[in-house]
């Protein structure tokens, strides 16, 4: 495991110091809107390091806060995870980003190998998997990045967005998410929606399976190409879409009767959900082999049950026949 | 390859009772195929496959070139045998087992290995199972099972979660009768160290390490199959088949994030069903479990999920 070492210096009060506001806020309404749909306290890990750079729990310090939040066997959910944290720090000599990904530095260039890169970097991401098969999964996580002052050109980026994972489809339930996140483009830049609509169907798709994670949502990461305070802007008011987005298809499905059989789907797709994570989904890879955050956070995203069977096709023109079309062949929703 | 895979069947089958494989064969378009056995709610097992592919294609995928580069630009042939069965009663240990052939141009390998990953703690059925394999290792190369022990236990490693998958067994790979006996990617590891320790071995021809996996995937039902009529009809209760279903979750962990055979056959188009049938049935993942102190789950952790001396344990309680 890599050890940071967070430093003592004061964190800049700029666009960092906001945008670590905007995610913290996001990350309480978020907390809150679920525990009032489940009548359930969250359980509140926060984390700091011990002497030996070890990740522990504890109130964190040294200007660096990192909190996970989980529910599991609620009321209306199986299993929620919720991590917001804000840290700035040094990377390990030999270490620096490209693009979005932490890199080791090339070995031939020895001044990069010497001096250790600060940054600053806060994100908020959530996964919730309701108990009801008839509720979709959702997942949400919007990110800033930063390397040293973040005046450089090309050393600072945003990244994030929203997407929804039914495990039997309702149209209007894809449409209603849909709209909610165009319309947050929309307030920005009419081009964004089409643009990380695509991007999101792109990144959240499994080879192996031919299919699609879900019915998808807005995804963009390394976004620096405008001025910083537009795309912070923009950052907001997604960060704002996801509850009205989201919380409204919960209320509307949680009460749908199910069979055992829809439950047994539900935990074959929820083996999908585990094998997007565990093999393709940047951020977990990044976040286990670079140690920045502990496993135990990193993997707050899985899901409570899953289940996996030796190839058993849905039978056609069955409702979870229904779902995999829709996989296989993404959609324009609006 | 072919022949290990009815036998193996035909001994499981026996021994679950009422559990019966069923076929599907299937070709890969880009060359090949295979033939997969999958044994559903059996008595004894949950769930299980054992899985035969020969596959050919005009290039080796990145994943292989990185360990092998002087096979780069010629045509493959590569064939082997996997096995996993995920027992339905927890006292009952998952085994997973692989063994396979590989050819490119002048270069020509074998690999695999059969490891144990028990849910509860049974100091002598660790023991068996090592033994066994010592014995079947013994009988080819004296210096065989020190290498490919602690190799093992260095492969079937979850580095996010500082855990062995298990109890371990043996691990080799790109063995083709010359140079070491450990060709993995560690300099300083306790198999790279004991590796060196014995220099380069004589000279071992192709049929000499062919004999050698045969012995080894023959030893199978020695190493295995008397742990399952030992431990099948244990009684449990939720609290036990909870932790099972808790500690299942890690096989997934490991063989999506770190398992070589299982992203060298997604990278090569293979057919994901048969792929991914390693993957047990129920699974759960729970946040932040931690294992009572001083009790049998916690004692796996403390002892059984790190790599162990066993076959010494056996000698020094006699």
């Amino acid at each position: 495991m890599v050890q940071l070492l967070e430093n003592n210096t004061e964190k800049q009060q700029t666009i960092g110091t906001r945008v670590e506001k905007v995610l913290r806020d996001m990350f309480d309404n978020i907390s809150h809107a679920l525990e009032d749909i489940d009548g359930t306290q969250l359980q509140e890990q926060n984390w700091t390091r011990d002497e030996k750079g070890q990740w522990m729990q504890g109130e964190s310090n040294n200007g660096m806060i990192y909190v996970d939040k989980a529910l599991r066997k609620g009321n209306v959910f199986e299993k929620v995870g919720l991590n917001y944290v804000s840290m700035q720090g040094q990377l390990p000599p030999g270490m620096t980003f490209q693009g979005s990904d932490v890199v080791m530095a090339d070995s031939a260039n020895k001044e990069a190998k010497e001096t250790s890169t600060s940054f600053f970097a806060t994100s908020t991401s959530v996964v919730i998997n309701a108990n009801n098969p008839m509720v979709p999964t959702a997942h949400v996580n919007y990110r800033y990045f930063q390397i040293g002052d973040g005046t450089q050109p090309g050393s600072w980026w945003f990244g994030g967005g929203g997407d929804l994972t039914p495990i039997y489809l309702f149209e209007e339930d894809a449409v209603h998410f849909h709209q909610l996140h165009k319309q947050a483009c929309d307030k920005h830049n009419p081009e964004y929606y089409p643009r990380f609509k695509k991007w999101c169907d792109e990144y959240f798709y499994l080879p192996h399976r031919g299919e699609s994670r879900g019915v998808g949502g807005l995804f963009f990461d390394n976004l620096q190409d405008e001025n910083v305070e537009t795309l912070f802007g923009f950052l907001k008011t997604c960060s704002e879409a996801f509850i009205p987005a989201y919380m409204p298809i919960v209320d509307q499905r949680n009460d749908i009767e199910f069979t055992e059989h829809n439950k047994y789907w539900q935990r074959r797709r929820r083996g999908r959900y585990a094998e997007f994570i565990l093999l393709h989904d940047r951020g977990v890879r990044f976040g286990l082999d670079s140690g920045i955050v502990n496993t135990q956070s990193v993997l707050n995203c899985m899901p409570g049950e899953a289940f996996w069977n030796y190839s058993d096709e849905p039978v056609s023109d069955s409702p979870e026949a229904k779902l995999v079309e829709v996989l296989r062949n993404p959609r324009e929703w609006v | 390859m072919q022949n290990l895979q009815s036998e193996i069947c035909r001994s499981l089958e026996i021994l679950d009772g009422t559990g019966k494989f069923h076929e599907d064969s299937w070709q890969r378009p880009e060359g090949g195929g295979g033939r997969s056995r999958i044994l559903r709610d059996g008595t004894v097992f949950e769930q299980g496959g054992v899985n035969f592919s020969e596959v050919w294609g005009s290039h080796l995928p990145p994943s292989i070139l990185t360990q092998r580069p002087e096979a780069a630009g010629h045509k493959f042939y590569a064939t082997g045998v996997s096995l996993v069965l995920h027992p339905r009663n927890p006292y009952v240990p998952t085994v997973h087992l692989n063994y396979r052939y590989f050819e490119a141009g002048p270069v020509w390998w074998f690999g695999g290995g059969i490891d144990l990953t028990p849910y509860y703690p049974f100091t002598e059925d660790a023991v068996h199972f090592h033994s066994t394999l010592k014995q079947a290792c013994d009988v080819h190369h004296p210096d065989y099972y020190q290498v490919f022990k602690p190799w093992c236990d260095e492969y079937f490693y979850l580095k996010h979660r500082q855990e062995n998958r298990g109890i371990g067994g043996i691990f080799f790979d790109y063995q083709d009768g010359k140079g070491q006996l450990y060709r993995g990617k560690n300099s300083d590891s306790p198999a790279a160290v004991v590796s060196n320790q014995i220099g380069t071995p004589t000279p071992r021809t192709w049929e000499e390490i062919c004999a050698f996996v045969h012995t080894c995937g023959e030893a199978f039902t020695a190493a295995y199959l008397p742990i399952v009529e030992r431990r099948k009809l244990t009684e449990y209760g939720e609290h036990q088949r909870n932790f099972q279903l808790y500690r299942r979750g890690r096989y997934v962990e490991f063989n999506l994030v770190y398992d070589r055979g299982t992203l060298f056959g997604l990278q090569t188009n293979g057919r994901t069903e048969s792929i991914l049938m390693s993957l047990p049935p129920l699974v759960r993942w729970e946040y932040g479990y931690q294992p009572e102190a001083n009790t049998p789950e916690a004692q796996l952790y403390e002892t059984f999920l790190k790599p162990q001396d066993w076959v010494s344990l056996a000698v020094s309680s006699k």
